[in-house]
């Protein structure tokens, strides 16, 4: 507030510049993954914090209150749908036909919706593996 | 520093363009785009703070709803069709 190298604008601009870097290694990690799966991840993470500290550093140097207030809302929203669609999306990719998905050691959610052995190819398996083995299939926590 | 803030998010603009274009499966695609509309908002708050024009900021929470609302129909039309 005193010394003119932590006024409100500056640290603002550091954290609007700081969520463009951040943004910047989701570009990196989108365009550098090798698989459908880690390049949701990496866009997934990055991109919600970055963000969110690019609009909250914006409205950091903002002082007008609806200026201030879509701001922030438009923050809330962001970190509140953005996690939710990735894990939509993640979900409809591991479910999908023709996606294959690289799943080195562990695949927790082949052995909650019952699909077998590492098969390539999730929802036509899915379907052929569940008349034989129906209750024990147990859904999956949230959705 | 609006200038390393530009060159970060057009590089960022750049390479989820890159990945939209030469995306194998329709998944890879729309991670791409969802990219593209967050280096858009970015952008709507980088025009907010310099150029003191507060007019595109309702746009900013428009985009955070449709982005969201896009992903979650292609989701859903991924999960029956692939690819």
């Amino acid at each position: 507030m005193t010394a003119a190298l932590l006024s409100r604008e500056w640290v603002g601009q550091v954290a609007l510049l700081a969520g463009s870097l951040l943004i910047l290694l989701a570009g990196i990690g989108v365009m550098r993954f090798p698989d459908a799966l880690t390049r949701m991840h990496a866009l997934a993470k990055a991109s919600t914090a970055g963000v969110a500290l690019a609009l909250l550093g914006a409205s950091l140097t903002l002082s007008q209150l609806d200026e201030v207030m879509s701001l922030l809302f438009a923050t809330a929203l962001q970190a509140a749908t953005n996690p939710v669609a990735s894990t939509l999306l993640t979900q409809a990719a591991y479910y999908a036909e023709g996606i294959p998905n690289r799943l080195d050691t562990v695949d927790e959610l082949a052995d909650a919706v019952g699909r077998t052995d590492g098969k390539e190819f999730g929802r036509a398996d899915r379907r052929a593996a569940s008349p034989d083995s129906t209750d024990d299939v147990t859904s999956p926590g949230g959705d | 520093m609006i200038v390393a803030t530009l060159i970060a998010l057009g590089a960022a603009a750049a390479l989820f363009l890159a990945r939209l274009v030469i995306g194998p499966t329709l998944a890879d695609r729309v991670v791409g785009l969802n990219g593209v509309v967050i280096v858009g908002m970015v952008l709507i708050a980088v025009d907010a703070v310099y150029a003191d024009r507060n007019a595109f900021l309702p746009v900013l929470v428009v985009l955070a709803v449709v982005g969201f609302v896009g992903t979650a129909m292609i989701a859903r039309f991924l999960e029956g069709r692939g690819r």
